[in-house]
């Protein structure tokens, strides 16, 4: 298997020792430690596995071997970070592992690749900011005595912004577009952020 | 009508009855100034209704659409303010927001990110009392350069029943506001849990994720937003943990920072 790391539409920044990836086309961060990081990085289309052990144990100082870089490979597959998909442990492969992955641990050579998706305006703002991104259109809301949110909001705490697979699963939100609302007392709330409009008019003086 | 800029964007507000327009100017984003040239890019309308028998409606609409209709106008207000805020945290040019408590402290910021009910509030509170200067408890507001700006809107500290928010000033904690730009050097990233404050060491890497997962434009200006992030930790010390006591939190804080500038004094800009 000669790997290769995904390039196109991923924005990367290097830290000290690791690598922070934005992939644009899914709106997801990855940050890769140091190991996960030199492998793939050297994951070039042309270095076999054995290869990869290898310079990761030169750069690193430990013994890194290809169960190492298997499991490397594995978690930036999950992730969408190489060209070709890397197919996971078998179940055999999984029980005879564990003593491999114990000694990397141990050895602080284990890779690792923390995700998040990126959040939506909305779910970073406080539960009173019931506004939804530019491209989320509200079409529809329902009412209970006088109080409708869309977006979510229930005795002040915000329950929408959970976006799992770019999808919002609460608050109902797919392809930007918000389908339905919740009902609390009082208020209704069914916000937008429109995107600023380009305009280059000139308004007459107030 | 009152056309007012605030982040490079220019924005069309409307008051019925126009009486209230002074009212509602205080729920504006902070630093914004009146405009009297640029065409407005987003327009919201504010409508109290005040009926003859039973209580008034009040409704903000903005660019068309309904953000809230209620029954209390002073939720209407803050309606206002918060459709305000994350509109400019989100389309602001030159600015990149990050949803975090900010203060200042030997020329240099103390970043405390997270969301609403993190305590932000009240550990930006402890800071302001134990000497800190005040730049905001809503954004970190970054430049191209990393540097952080204030927004100077005032503190909302919930009261002790949980129920109603109380608006200070830094004032209000024998502080001061900072008029800044700083530079980033410590940035905190806190849960509260009651006890003791244990916080560790982190990485910037761990600290670039959790600063994502507050940036408010990340989604549409994410090259912006990572140079932004990248530029502002590249000299930053980095926190994490559990915070329980604010006072004690800030005191440990504060220290570091100190002890920090003590061994490179090149910190404090």
């Amino acid at each position: 298997m000669f790997p290769k790391a995904r390039q196109d539409d991923l924005i990367v920044k290097e830290f000290a020792d690791e690598t922070l990836v934005y992939d644009l086309r899914r709106d997801k961060a990855h940050s890769l430690n140091r190991i996960a990081s030199l492998i793939w990085r050297h994951c070039d289309g042309k270095t076999s596995l054995a290869d990869l052990a290898s310079v990761a144990q030169r750069e690193l100082g430990v013994p890194v071997n290809e169960t190492a870089v298997q499991v490397a490979l594995e978690k930036l597959s999950k992730r969408r970070l190489l060209e070709t998909p890397v197919d996971g442990p078998s179940e055999a492969e999984r029980l005879t592992r564990r003593k491999v992955l114990k000694a990397l641990a141990a050895a602080m050579a284990m890779p690792v690749v923390m995700s998040l998706t990126a959040p939506k305006a909305m779910a970073s703002v406080s539960p009173t900011h019931t506004t939804t991104t530019a491209r989320a259109t509200t079409t529809s809301a329902t009412t209970t005595s006088g109080t409708t949110t869309s977006g979510t909001t229930t005795s002040g705490t915000t329950t929408s912004g959970t976006t799992t697979s770019g999808t919002t699963t609460s608050g109902t939100t797919t392809s930007g577009t918000t389908t339905s609302g919740t009902t609390t007392s009082g208020t209704t709330t069914s916000g937008t952020t429109p995107r600023p409009t380009t305009t280059t008019t000139t308004p007459p003086p107030s | 009508m009152l056309c007012f800029t605030a982040y490079d964007l220019t924005i069309a507000l409307e008051v019925r009855p126009a009486g209230l327009i002074d009212e509602a100017r205080q729920y504006l984003p902070p630093g914004w100034t009146p405009e009297h040239r640029r065409a407005p890019s987003h327009s919201v309308l504010v409508v109290r209704d005040d009926r003859a028998t039973g209580p008034s409606r009040a409704r903000v609409t903005a660019g068309g659409e309904v953000i809230v209709e209620t029954d209390s106008w002073p939720e209407a207000l803050r309606s206002l303010e918060s459709h305000l805020q994350i509109y400019v945290a989100e389309w602001g040019r030159q600015r990149i927001f990050v949803h975090a408590g900010v203060v200042g402290y030997r020329g240099q910021a103390i970043l405390l990110p997270g969301r609403s009910y993190a305590g932000k509030s009240t550990l930006v509170a402890a800071l302001l009392k134990a000497g800190a200067d005040y730049l905001s408890d809503e954004y970190a507001v970054l430049d191209p350069t990393g540097q952080v700006h204030p927004y100077p809107r005032r503190l909302s500290m919930r009261a002790d029943d949980g129920g109603k928010v109380l608006r200070m000033t830094a004032e209000d904690f024998c502080s001061r506001a900072c008029l800044g730009p700083l530079p980033v050097g410590l940035v905190a990233v806190t849960r509260y849990v009651p006890g003791r404050t244990r916080l560790t060491p982190t990485s910037r890497g761990w600290t670039a994720m959790a600063l994502i997962k507050n940036t408010i434009p990340i989604r549409h200006r994410p090259a912006a937003s990572l140079d932004v992030i990248h530029r502002a930790l590249s000299k930053a010390y980095c926190l994490r943990g559990r915070r329980g006591d604010a006072a004690h939190a800030a005191e440990l804080l504060m220290s570091v920072v100190s002890e920090r500038t003590r061994q490179d004094p090149a910190l404090a800009a």
